[in-house]
């Protein structure tokens, strides 16, 4: 196989705002040139940053708001998916940055699990997907990462072999690492099936105050996880509340197995009968974290009071 | 007006005419079953479209939705399964599980005034 027929994944390491938009803007023109499509999606400053550089050759690009595609990690795979499908016989390329300081420590993680799973879902497509990330402002744990979830990584003017993708690192997305302790305080509920409504219950006395629509978001979200419990889970599960910051905290405990890394993240056909719950609370949520074993499977969702998209 | 299920979360009221329920509460996973029970002996009792309110429901889940798609779908070409009085937030469900375009199911949302 040529490399013109496979998924290209590079990192590129930049130091600070002027470093990131020289060797985008290179980047973007270089696909225009080549009549290519070309999708953007970074965070401000660097998009307008970015745009300004490019002049009249921005209108010839896609933008995508990362800060509202990337809230959840999770949504990006299927956002690309839904723009490269659309792109037909033209060939493409895109810039992708997950990452960004600032980002909690939980969506760091699931952004390096994301930054793998590019890689599985795009493994027999054929473009290019650039991947920022900021030397000044991202810590050297965050650049390891990004070293072993990209088969290259563009440093400075070296180009260096990053890791190749590899099935078990899919799968590692899984498994690890381990969620931060639930708060001692935590709401807890032991289900089973007939007792979803119990489950909302629980939800609507810890949100008595929040806007409508969030205590809706955050009672489907649940409601479709612990869902999950009944039917593929053992039919049963332990379900913990709590609130953070103003966000709703979920976990969900059952003794079933995920063991498809790309769960939740691929857009259900219309005809398809399961995949929907997951699916749904991607689009819902604004942090989704999986981990599943032998010992069975937890599910942590976040919710903000921010109206979702 | 004749109520065919009715417990603590929901309850399923048969209609006619035009055929079809009007739903109050929550419907889920547990309890969809009873919505599909009705649905599906209305849609051989009779050959119109069939109606479905949704106007005093408060939660649905997906597999609620899946139970009007499926209604829908099990209908012929020339029937329709109307879902009258939904909400901005089930027509946004419906969009985000991807059955906006099913064939033989129409959303008709809530008049104000």
């Amino acid at each position: 196989m040529t490399t013109d027929t496979m998924f290209r994944h590079d990192a590129l390491l930049y130091a600070g705002l002027d470093d990131f938009v020289a060797r985008t803007a290179v980047f973007v023109r270089a696909g225009l040139r080549l009549d290519e499509a070309v999708g953007v999606a970074v965070i401000e400053p660097r998009a307008s940053a970015l745009r300004d550089a490019l002049g009249d050759d921005a209108d010839h690009v896609t933008w995508m708001d990362m800060a509202e595609v990337g809230r959840n990690p999770a949504r990006i795979i299927p956002a690309w998916q839904e723009w490269t499908e659309s792109q037909a016989a033209r060939a493409f390329r895109g810039i992708g940055e997950p990452i960004w300081a600032g980002r909690s420590d939980d969506e760091i993680v699931e952004c390096v699990h994301h930054e793998a799973l590019l890689n599985m879902a795009f493994a027999d497509v054929p473009w290019q997907l650039l991947c920022p990330y900021d030397m000044d402002a991202l810590g050297s744990d965050v650049i390891g990462h990004a070293h072993r979830t990209h088969p290259r990584v563009m440093d400075g003017e070296v180009e260096r072999d990053g890791r190749n993708a590899h099935a078990d690192d899919y799968a590692a997305t899984l498994v690890g690492p381990s969620l931060p302790d639930v708060p001692e305080d935590a709401e807890r509920l032991a289900f089973r099936s007939g007792e979803l409504a119990s489950v909302r219950a629980l939800v609507r006395r810890l949100l008595p105050d929040a806007p409508r629509a969030h205590v809706n978001h955050a009672i489907l979200a649940v409601s479709e996880i612990a869902g999950n419990s009944v039917v593929h889970g053992g039919g049963c599960g332990t379900i913990t509340v709590w609130t953070e910051g103003g966000a709703f905290v979920c976990e969900v405990r059952d003794a079933g197995r995920v063991t498809d890394p790309l769960a939740g993240r691929r857009r259900p056909l219309p005809d398809q009968d399961g995949g929907r719950g997951l699916w749904m609370v991607n689009r819902i949520c604004d942090l989704v974290q999986i981990r599943s074993g032998d010992e069975g499977t937890t599910i942590r969702l976040r919710l903000s009071e921010q109206p979702a998209p | 007006m004749r109520i065919v299920y009715a417990d603590d979360v929901l309850r399923v009221e048969r209609i006619s005419p035009p055929p079809g329920v009007r739903l109050f509460g929550e419907v889920d996973l547990d309890n969809c079953a009873h919505v599909r029970s009705v649905l599906i002996a209305q849609s051989v009792e009779t050959a119109a479209d069939l109606y479905v309110d949704v106007g005093s429901l408060y939660f649905i889940d997906v597999a609620g939705l899946r139970t009007l798609v499926e209604a829908a779908r099990r209908l012929q070409p020339d029937r329709r399964l109307v879902v009258s009085s939904a909400s901005e937030e089930l027509c946004r469900l419906v969009r985000l599980a991807g059955w906006d375009r099913t064939p033989g199911l129409v959303l008709r949302m809530v008049k104000s005034g």
